[in-house]
C-alpha cells in the first residue's frame, strides 16, 4: 500500500519530459483508442500491441512495477478465457472454439493494454503535475476540482489505512487475535475516515475551497516533442475509430 | 483600539450534550497581541477555536476585526483569519505544495505567478523553500505543520488561530516558529499544551477550566492554575473511588 504514492511519477522515461497535460491527455486519447479498436482483424491486433508496447517502452515503468502489473493482468483479465466455452459470438449457433477462444482473448487483451496505458502514463506523472496538467486541459473547472480532489483524499486514504496496518502489525494481530481484529478493522477504519473527512470539510470550509481552486493556465508553449505525442496519440484514436467503423478494412 | 477577535457571553453545547462544553465565556485578543489558550483535553479549546470561525454552534457573540461571526458574515468573517488544525494532513487539499500555499491569493483573485512568487516568499521565510514543488505526500509531519501555517499566513490575516501548532515538532522547530509568529503581523491565538512554547511566543495566558476562561498576564500563573485543575480532578477521581 506504501508503494501507491511512490508509482506515481516513478517512470524515467522519454514522456516524462513532456509537458504534463500532454502527458494527461494522450494517456486518455490512447485509452479510449485501446477501448475502440476492434481486435478481430489482425490490423487492429498489431496496432494495440505495438501503441501499447511503445508506450510502456517510452514511459519506463521500474521493472518491479511492470511485473506486478504484469501479475495483476493475469489475476483479473485471465478469468475471461475461462469463459470460452460459453461464448456465443453473437450468432445462435454455438462457433468453432478458435472463435470463441478469440473472443474471450481479445477481451483479455483489451482490458490489460487498457491497464498498462493507464499504469504508464500514472508512473510518467508525478502526483504534484496533476493539478496543474488537468487544469490546462480544456475541460470544466468542476470537474478538475473534483478530480484533485479525488486523488489528494484517495492518497490520504491510503496513507491512514497503512497506517492503521502499522498498528495492527505492531501489536501483534496475528492469528486468532487477528481473526477478531478483523471484525473490529472495518469499524476503526471507517470511523477515523468519517472523522478525517469531518475535519477536511472544515478545513475546506474555512480556506474557502471552490471553484477557484484550479490554477490557470499560463498559456506555454508546446515543444515539438509535445505536439508530436498528442498527434501521434490522436492518430491512434482516430484509426481505431475508423477501423471500428469498419471502413478502412 | 478595536480587538481583533472579541467573544461576549459565548455559550457552547454540542447536541445531545447535557453539558456544556463552553458557559457563558468572554475575552478579547487586541492587535498584534499574542494570547496562549491553555486547558487540559477535553476542556473546549479546539471547539472555541472552532466557534471563532463558525464551524460550531454557539450563543452570545463572537466578532473578528468587528464583523460578528453569524451566518450571513461568515466568509467575511473567515477571510479574515488563518487557520492551524492540530493535524496539518486535513488542510492541505493540493497534491503539490506551492498549489497549496498559494491558494489563499488566488481564491482572491490575485494572479497564479504573483501568488506563487508570495508563496515561495513565505516558504523560504518558514525554513522550507526547498519542498515548495514536491508533493505533501513525501514529506514528514513538522514539513506539513510548516506547509499548513504558510497556507495560514500567506494572505497576511488579522487573526491567526492555531491549534497546537508545537505537536509533533522537534525544538528546532518550535524556536523556529515561535521565531516566525513573532514576526507574523497578525494577532495570534495558540490552543497549546506547550507552557514553554506559549510563554516564548505569548505575551498574555488564557486557561479554560471547568467550562469557565481565567486569565493570566504570567505564564506561571497560569501554568499553576492549570497544575490546580489538574489536582483537583485528580482529588476527585480519588473521593469517587472511595
Amino acid at each position: 500500500m506504501k508503494d501507491a504514492f511512490a508509482f506515481w511519477g516513478c517512470g524515467m522515461g522519454l514522456l516524462k519530459s513532456l509537458h504534463a497535460h500532454i502527458r494527461i491527455l494522450s494517456g486518455i486519447l490512447l485509452g479510449t483508442g485501446c477501448l475502440l479498436i476492434p481486435l478481430q482483424s489482425m490490423t487492429g491486433f498489431l496496432l494495440l500491441t505495438f501503441v501499447t508496447t511503445c508506450w510502456c517502452v517510452l514511459a519506463a515503468m521500474p521493472i518491479k512495477m511492470l511485473f506486478r502489473f504484469a501479475i495483476a493482468s493475469i489475476i483479473l483479465f485471465f478469468p475471461f478465457l475461462l469463459l470460452t466455452p460459453w461464448m456465443t459470438v453473437g450468432s445462435l449457433t454455438t462457433p468453432p472454439l478458435d472463435d470463441r477462444f478469440a473472443q474471450a482473448g481479445s477481451i483479455a487483451l483489451r482490458s490489460t493494454c487498457c491497464l498498462f496505458i493507464a499504469a504508464s502514463t500514472i508512473a510518467i506523472l508525478a502526483i504534484q503535475d496533476v493539478h496543474r496538467g488537468l487544469a490546462d486541459i480544456p475541460i470544466p473547472r468542476t470537474f478538475v476540482v473534483l478530480i484533485v480532489q479525488l486523488i489528494n483524499q484517495t492518497m490520504l486514504l491510503i496513507e491512514e489505512t497503512s497506517r492503521i496496518v502499522d498498528v495492527l502489525r505492531l501489536r501483534g494481530a496475528s492469528g486468532v487475535r487477528g481473526i477478531r481484529v478483523l471484525f473490529s478493522f472495518p469499524i476503526v477504519w471507517m470511523v477515523r475516515m468519517l472523522f478525517r473527512a469531518e475535519r477536511t470539510a472544515e478545513a475546506m470550509t474555512i480556506r474557502g475551497y471552490g471553484i477557484e481552486a484550479v490554477a490557470k493556465c499560463d498559456g506555454m508553449k508546446l515543444k515539438n516533442a509535445d505536439v508530436l505525442t498528442i498527434i501521434c496519440a490522436s492518430a491512434f484514436l482516430v484509426v481505431s475509430l475508423l477501423l471500428r467503423l469498419r471502413i478502412i478494412l | 483600539m478595536n480587538p481583533v477577535l472579541e467573544f461576549i457571553s459565548v455559550t457552547i453545547r454540542y447536541p445531545g450534550n447535557s453539558r456544556n462544553t463552553i458557559s457563558d465565556v468572554s475575552f478579547q485578543v487586541h492587535h498584534n497581541e499574542r494570547v496562549a489558550l491553555f486547558g487540559l483535553n477535553g476542556s473546549g479549546k479546539t471547539t472555541l477555536l472552532l466557534a471563532a470561525v463558525g464551524l460550531v454552534p454557539f450563543t452570545g457573540s463572537i466578532f473578528i476585526d468587528r464583523i460578528p461571526v453569524e451566518k450571513k458574515n461568515l466568509q467575511k468573517a473567515r477571510d479574515q483569519t488563518g487557520f492551524l488544525f492540530n493535524i496539518p494532513e486535513d488542510q492541505i487539499l493540493f497534491p503539490r505544495v506551492l498549489d497549496d500555499v498559494a491558494y489563499g491569493l488566488i481564491r482572491k483573485g490575485i494572479p497564479s505567478k504573483v501568488a506563487h512568487k508570495k508563496a515561495m516568499s513565505v516558504l523560504a521565510m518558514l525554513g522550507v523553500p526547498d519542498i515548495a514543488e514536491c508533493s505533501p505526500f513525501q514529506l514528514s509531519h513538522g514539513q506539513r505543520q510548516r506547509i499548513a501555517l504558510a497556507g495560514a499566513l500567506i494572505t497576511n490575516p488579522s487573526l491567526l488561530l492555531l491549534d497546537e501548532p508545537t505537536s509533533g515538532l522537534d525544538p528546532l522547530g518550535k524556536i523556529s516558529l515561535a521565531d516566525v509568529l513573532h514576526t507574523a503581523p497578525s494577532s495570534i491565538m495558540i490552543a497549546t499544551h506547550d507552557v514553554e512554547f506559549a510563554s516564548r511566543s505569548c505575551s498574555r495566558f488564557l486557561v479554560l477550566c471547568e467550562n469557565e476562561i481565567r486569565e493570566f498576564q504570567d505564564c506561571r500563573d497560569a501554568e499553576q492554575c492549570l497544575l490546580g485543575n489538574v489536582s483537583k480532578k485528580r482529588q476527585g477521581k480519588i473521593s469517587n473511588e472511595e
